[in-house]
């Protein structure tokens, strides 16, 4: 959807007027086969389904392949993916994540009951900002934060102008890569919105139209949608860059709440309870019928003082409860804080990292405790996958990705570990490895305890991280390789500027913050149409394991 | 902006159209029309907004800009289209929902495709009571419903999941508006110039002339506001004021990008 530059006042005839604005040749050839991409290895889980890491033969750049899953046969082509993909289609922008295909696996001839499985192919980044934050040995620097802060809000005010609200902002959906570009992903949310867009210095305006409140993930829900406001606004976008940026800043989410009732909790003790000032309306709203909070003042400006006064004020500004006055994109991109030392950082001059996803924390912590509420509405367009012969079997590999909670062990090789207890999530080129490779050796008693045991052995494990056959890694153990991370296979892919050289010493990392990340894997998506939420509830009901799989599956890359 | 404007087709594929089958052109058209007026007759019946329908005519038409026009049966197409752009608007229509109206439709009681009758003897055929005759067996309904998800998935790989059609009806309101049409002394005239406005995109839909494929929205909204101005007898200004829309909406594009 690149703009085709026909120069704005010079007269043109018909016929260049209409090569002018001819389609792209290449974008009526239909889609790309699988064929035209290398597969590489897994990424993780998405909405949709998989995401594979795979190297286009054309153009041999990486790319990430995101499979979409036909779970609903009765309805073919899942909704929420259509949108999507109508979305990125119109979008470009540095830091949006750009759509740039559509491939397409047609299964083996013999298989007649198996229809073709459809991907989208996006650019391969090497991280998101959850899985970065979650890496003990990265730590941002003030002119970093900066560099991520102004490019987030740059994608965001692209999003904003063209009339689109995210309505799923949070670190995990926020990818960076080596350069130290920043984009903005997972549409799957997103839609059009209607009325004017924000104006400098106009806040972010009444809402024009209803929409449905249960959007966007607890963590960044701002105050308005869990009172249930419905005709919001681009506001919400901006709260959750407030969430984000508050995360950076500690390192780990700043609002865990652990039902809505809780997050409203914190989100009062951080901004203050609400008054007719600080947020006019609000008890009118329908969600705040039943509220009496305690007054108190807020402490944002305590849980920050470290952090300079630069800090708490673009942070208050995005953090305010009133909706109608909360900073808009344009607005917070003038922002003083960014024009004051230390400067925002060059994205070329960002130390590069291990790649590090969110998908991968996920084998850190006890997830058991953290459980968040399941989703009240569920993921449209996912529904429970058979274990096995389901259509989440990709690429024809037979075996198939099966086994995706941890209480189903047959992920491991027989003659391996005992499969670690249910909260353990292991990523999935983890399990990838383990068919390539000779049984692990026994494991110690503590396993179950998550990688902490691991730490005792540490040169068995990491003696056959390196020595494996499929290795690609050179001798420097990157900064993720925790014990935990023994059999990853990294790709040969920016050795030289990790090393060990970031790794703190064992101890530190064992622990450290993994603990305090809980995670909403609940993504409360909503419903787009009753047939989706229908097809959820049945399933859930059919499977007792399903509260696991959905955490699992809700890998955001 | 991208959003305000559609791909076009190219001049080869508009080229090659006529070449993709044996058929003479005038049949080639005929298809064209009737299977459009078709889409349209099911929208009406489904209830769907017209700028739902609209937009499966759109489809159908880039649709066949690549494939054959025999490749597939018509009606089928449009059903696919037609529950494809539902399923991206406000209110997706149910497969069974669609399988009952296109067989109603086709069906010897529906007064589409029939022989124009007068209003007296069309209200005297009635169908009858078994209604086994216009509305599907449930085999039937498995068919339909697995030739329509095939074909959308057809159509979505034709068009590369390009599924997005801008329309130019909100378009040539608003430059009825610009223009001050509506603040015409009587109801009746702004009444009468925008539903005329209106009808000449409806029917450019319908055209195997291909409009919205080789037009842009702003064009083609400029042109139904102006040739509706003409048949009301509506005074228009005497500049070229339309180059104002086709150069703004030109620049708009260039700032977007």
């Amino acid at each position: 959807m690149k703009a085709v530059d026909a120069g704005p006042g010079a007269p043109m005839s018909p016929r260049s007027f209409a090569i002018a604005h001819q389609r792209p040749k290449s974008s009526f050839l239909g889609c790309s086969k699988i064929t035209d991409y290398e597969i590489l290895g897994k990424l993780g889980e998405g909405t949709f389904g998989e995401v594979h890491r795979a190297q286009s033969k054309k153009t041999k750049a990486h790319v990430a392949l995101k499979k979409i899953i036909m779970h609903n046969e009765k309805d073919g082509f899942p909704i929420t993916a259509l949108r999507e993909i109508k979305l990125l289609k119109l979008l470009s922008h540095q830091n949006v994540l750009r759509l740039e295909d559509m491939a397409v696996e047609h299964p083996a001839r013999t298989d007649k009951r198996k229809r073709p499985i459809m991907y989208m192919v996006t650019p391969y980044m090497d991280h998101d900002l959850s899985g970065l934050l979650d890496n003990p040995t990265v730590h941002f620097t003030e002119p970093q934060i900066k560099c991520y802060l102004l490019q987030l809000l740059e994608g965001l005010r692209y999003l904003h102008e063209n009339h689109i609200l995210h309505r799923d902002m949070k670190a995990a959906n926020l990818l960076i890569n080596n350069k130290g570009i920043l984009q903005i992903a997972d549409f799957g949310l997103a839609r059009h919105y209607e009325g004017p867009t924000p104006k400098p210095g106009g806040g972010g305006g009444e809402g024009r139209r209803e929409y449905t409140s249960l959007v966007v993930t607890r963590w960044y829900r701002p105050p308005e949608l869990l009172m249930s406001l419905k005709r919001y606004t681009t506001a919400i976008d901006m709260w959750g860059v407030g969430c984000v940026f508050g995360e950076m800043l500690l390192g780990k989410p700043i609002l865990t709440g652990e039902s809505d009732g809780h997050q409203l909790e914190i989100i009062f003790d951080l901004c203050g309870t609400p008054t007719e000032e600080t947020m006019p309306g609000w008890k009118s709203l329908p969600g705040a019928e039943a509220l009496s909070p305690r007054p108190r003042p807020g402490n944002l400006s305590q849980r920050f003082r470290e952090k300079g006064s630069g800090a708490i004020s673009l942070l208050r500004e995005l953090l305010k409860l009133d909706w109608r006055a909360r900073v808009n994109a344009h607005d917070a991109l003038q922002h003083p804080y960014f024009r004051n030392a230390p400067l925002p950082a060059q994205p070329g001059d960002l130390p590069m990292f291990e790649e590090s996803h969110e998908f991968d924390r996920r084998k850190f912590h006890d997830r058991k405790a953290a459980l968040p509420p399941a989703p009240k509405g569920g993921t449209v367009g996912r529904g429970v996958l058979d274990s096995n012969s389901g259509p989440n079997s990709g690429f024809n590999t037979g075996e198939g990705f099966h086994g995706r909670n941890g209480a189903n062990g047959s992920r491991y090789p027989r003659n391996g570990p005992p499969p670690p207890p249910p909260g353990e999530r292991r990523p999935a080129w983890q399990r990838d490895r383990d068919r390539d490779l000779p049984p692990r050796p026994p494991v110690p008693h503590d396993y179950a305890n998550g990688w902490d045991g691991a730490a005792d052995h540490p040169d068995s494990y990491r003696g056959r991280g390196r020595d494996g056959p499929p290795r690609g890694r050179g001798g420097g153990g990157g900064a993720r390789e925790a014990p935990a991370d023994r059999d990853f296979y990294y790709p040969s892919y920016d050795r030289e500027g990790g090393g060990g050289r970031r790794e703190p010493p064992r101890d530190d990392r064992r622990r450290h913050d993994w603990d305090d990340r809980h995670h909403d894997w609940d993504r409360r998506r909503i419903d787009y149409d009753d047939r989706s939420r229908n097809s959820r509830t049945r399933s859930r009901s059919r499977s007792p394991v399903v509260r696991d799989r959905d955490r699992d599956r809700d890998y955001r890359r | 902006m991208a959003h305000l404007t559609n791909p076009l087709a190219t001049p080869d594929q508009l080229y090659r159209r006529s070449q993709f089958s044996a058929l003479p052109a005038d049949l080639q058209d005929i298809i064209f029309f009737q299977s459009q007026l078709l889409t349209q007759a099911a929208g009406l019946l489904l209830q769907l907004p017209q700028s739902v329908t609209a937009q499966a005519n759109v489809l159908l038409a880039r649709f066949w800009l690549v494939e054959p026009l025999l490749s597939q049966e018509f009606s089928s197409l449009s059903a696919a289209v037609l529950y494809l752009a539902a399923k991206l608007g406000p209110a997706p229509a149910s497969p069974r929902n669609i399988a009952n109206v296109y067989t109603y439709l086709l069906s010897p009681y529906s007064p589409l495709f029939r022989e124009p009758v007068s209003s007296q003897t069309s209200s005297q055929i009635k169908p009858p009571d078994d209604t086994g005759s216009y509305t599907p067996s449930e085999p039937a309904y498995q068919a339909f419903h697995t030739t329509l998800l095939a074909l959308e998935a057809r159509i979505l790989y034709t068009l590369a999941f390009d599924t997005h059609v801008a329309l130019p009806h909100p378009l040539a309101v608003t430059y009825l508006q610009a223009l001050d049409f509506f603040a015409l002394p009587t109801q009746a005239e702004k009444n009468a110039l925008g539903s005329l406005a209106v009808a000449y995109l409806n029917t450019a839909l319908l055209s195997p002339q291909q409009l919205y494929a080789t037009h842009q929205p702003p064009a083609l909204a400029v042109a139904a506001v102006y040739n509706a101005a003409r048949d009301v007898g509506a005074k228009m200004p005497e500049c070229a004021w339309w180059r104002l829309w086709m150069r703004l909406s030109m620049r708009r594009r260039c700032w977007g990008g």
